[in-house]
């Protein structure tokens, strides 16, 4: 089918080199000049998720025949099934809700916290070298202190509440955003701020708007998407350590003292979960909205 | 639009391992009369970028002094443009947005105004089609040609060039130097256009400053004297190229 000439003899002279293109049932296609089969390649494209989720489907099996037939101990590998069962549990009794919200929450606290104190920070680090040198010891003494390390005073200052579990979490969150901001900053090319000054740009305030800013936005993004990593994880730690009484941290933490492994794995896999959709959600609407004009660069 | 007279401009660059400095310019004199265009040649390393940038403010000024229309010029300013060697175009703004940058910074002017005033310059180079285009998707001239565009859109006085088409193929260079000809034409604009290529500065100015190597020193400077559109082999364009070339 995909022979050259069979189709369309002209078609022939347009393949420039189809080897050196992906090689994907629609690019071959638009090579040979065929792109009146476009609609087929549905097919394909439906062929490949039915690939995807029989392979999802035998994994799953595979758990289920090792943890109910091999393993045959509960605590050590709670079955698919177990672990469903738990789900369906806590969501008829709402708790599961009421736990993802808190954790939300958490999350929320720590990412706007972060962001907005850490991309100012870098911003003056970046652009102004004096303050570079005032404040780089601190943040070079403060980052390496694990943010788990500020639990305790996390407690102290905010006790058991939801700003405690966010502390720790911009903690977490706030030097990759820096260190970010701070390269992206440090990586501006020099030809654009003097473009922008000889166009009449020449306050420091206008040259970090519409010149630094969006030059650094890609190593800000990525700062971000980073830290948001080390924030969930810290949202994890933070919740089973006792900064909080509720979240998903929290109950699975709980979940392991009453041994209810199958509770532990379900908190474990929502977990995954919602990160993966967190990210998804930033990568679609974020990168979209700031890193438009970079498309065909990187993405 | 302005008569740029630079006057006794000399500059030293120190750096750690050699205190006592490397002199770049010595004792630099010349002048371009309005709507003149002029090209500053010489082999590279022999400081016209930096002159260049001294003129354009982008460089301080140590000794003499650089006026445009009898004031002297401090810091960079929309009054006088500047196309750079390198493609400075910003990444993350359409072409149309890049050549408002300049008419936005200056405020006041409403978003259609500001488009209608960028796409009359996107036209005269020729690029309207390509107005909401990243700098990415154009090719090197084509990037080169918005870059002027966007020096022209703040109706400059001078014009400074640093080897705009330094990084470009033949074809497309001579291209755009018969497009540059015609928008020096169109605009009466003062230009200071730095070049090694000897052809380059044959073929299109009015007075060429022919600069030594380290320290850059002017050694003549030669008026062309012949009328646009001049023919690249004609024997008059010869005479001259000849005269250069003895020169450097």
């Amino acid at each position: 089918m995909l022979k050259p000439n069979r189709f369309n003899v002209k078609s022939h002279s347009r393949v420039v080199c189809p080897a050196v293109e992906t090689f994907s049932l629609p690019n071959l296609l638009n090579n040979y000049g065929l792109n009146h089969l476009m609609k087929y390649t549905s097919i394909h494209t439906a062929q490949q998720k039915m690939q995807k989720s029989f392979f999802i489907f035998l994994g799953l099996l595979i758990w289920q025949i090792v943890a109910v037939l091999i393993v045959k101990n509960k605590f050590k590998l709670p079955s698919f099934s177990d672990v469903i069962m738990a789900l369906m549990k806590v969501s008829i009794s709402g708790a599961l809700f009421t736990d993802i919200a808190i954790s939300l929450i958490h999350f929320a606290i720590g990412i706007i916290a972060a962001v907005s104190i850490g991309i100012p920070i870098g911003i003056v680090m970046g652009w102004f070298k004096k303050m570079n040198g005032v404040m780089s010891p601190f943040i070079e003494i403060l980052r390496p202190i694990p943010p788990l390390a500020w639990i305790p005073f996390a407690m102290s200052w905010f006790g058991l509440t939801h700003q405690a579990a966010g502390f720790v979490i911009f903690i977490g969150m706030i030097f990759p955003i820096i260190i970010n901001t701070y390269t992206g900053f440090q990586n501006i090319p020099k030809v654009h701020v003097e473009a922008a000054m000889v166009l009449g740009c020449n306050k420091n305030k206008s040259l970090i708007y519409y010149v630094a800013l969006p030059s650094a936005m890609p190593s800000i993004i990525s700062g971000i998407r980073i830290a948001m990593g080390t924030g969930w994880m810290c949202l994890v730690a933070a919740e089973m350590f006792g900064v909080s009484s509720d979240g998903l941290g929290y109950e699975l933490w709980q979940s392991f003292h009453l041994h209810r492994m199958d509770y532990v794995f379900m908190y474990m896999l929502l977990l995954g979960f919602i990160g993966f959709f967190i990210d998804a959600f930033f990568r679609r609407h974020v990168n979209k909205k700031f890193l438009r004009w970079q498309q065909g660069i990187i993405l | 639009m302005g008569t740029l007279r630079i006057d006794k401009v000399s500059h030293v660059f120190f750096n750690n391992d050699d205190p006592l400095g490397t002199m770049a310019l010595d004792n630099i004199s010349f002048e371009i009369k309005d709507s003149e265009f002029a090209c500053l040649l010489g082999p590279s390393g022999c400081g016209k970028t930096t002159l260049l940038r001294i003129a354009a403010g982008l460089e301080p000024l140590k000794s003499g002094e650089v006026t445009l229309n009898n004031v002297p010029i401090a810091g960079p300013n929309p009054k006088w443009g500047m196309v750079f060697q390198q493609y400075s175009l910003f990444p993350w703004r359409t072409i149309i947005n890049n050549v408002i940058f300049g008419l936005e910074m200056q405020g006041g002017i409403s978003r259609e105004k500001l488009r209608a005033m960028g796409c009359k310059y996107l036209k005269m180079v020729g690029l309207e089609a390509f107005q909401n285009r990243y700098p990415h998707e154009l090719s090197g001239g084509m990037q080169q040609r918005a870059a002027i565009a966007r020096a022209l859109a703040n109706e400059p006085e001078v014009l400074f060039m640093d080897e705009p088409f330094g990084a470009l193929d033949a074809q497309t260079r001579n291209g755009l130097q018969l497009e540059l000809l015609k928008i020096w034409h169109q605009k009466n604009i003062t230009l200071l256009f730095v070049t090694h290529s000897v052809d380059e500065a044959v073929f299109m100015a009015d007075k060429i400053i022919v600069m030594t190597d380290r320290p850059g020193r002017v050694k003549e400077v030669i008026t062309v004297g012949l009328p646009h559109p001049r023919i690249r082999t004609s024997p008059e364009v010869n005479y001259i190229r000849n005269k250069v070339l003895n020169l450097l």
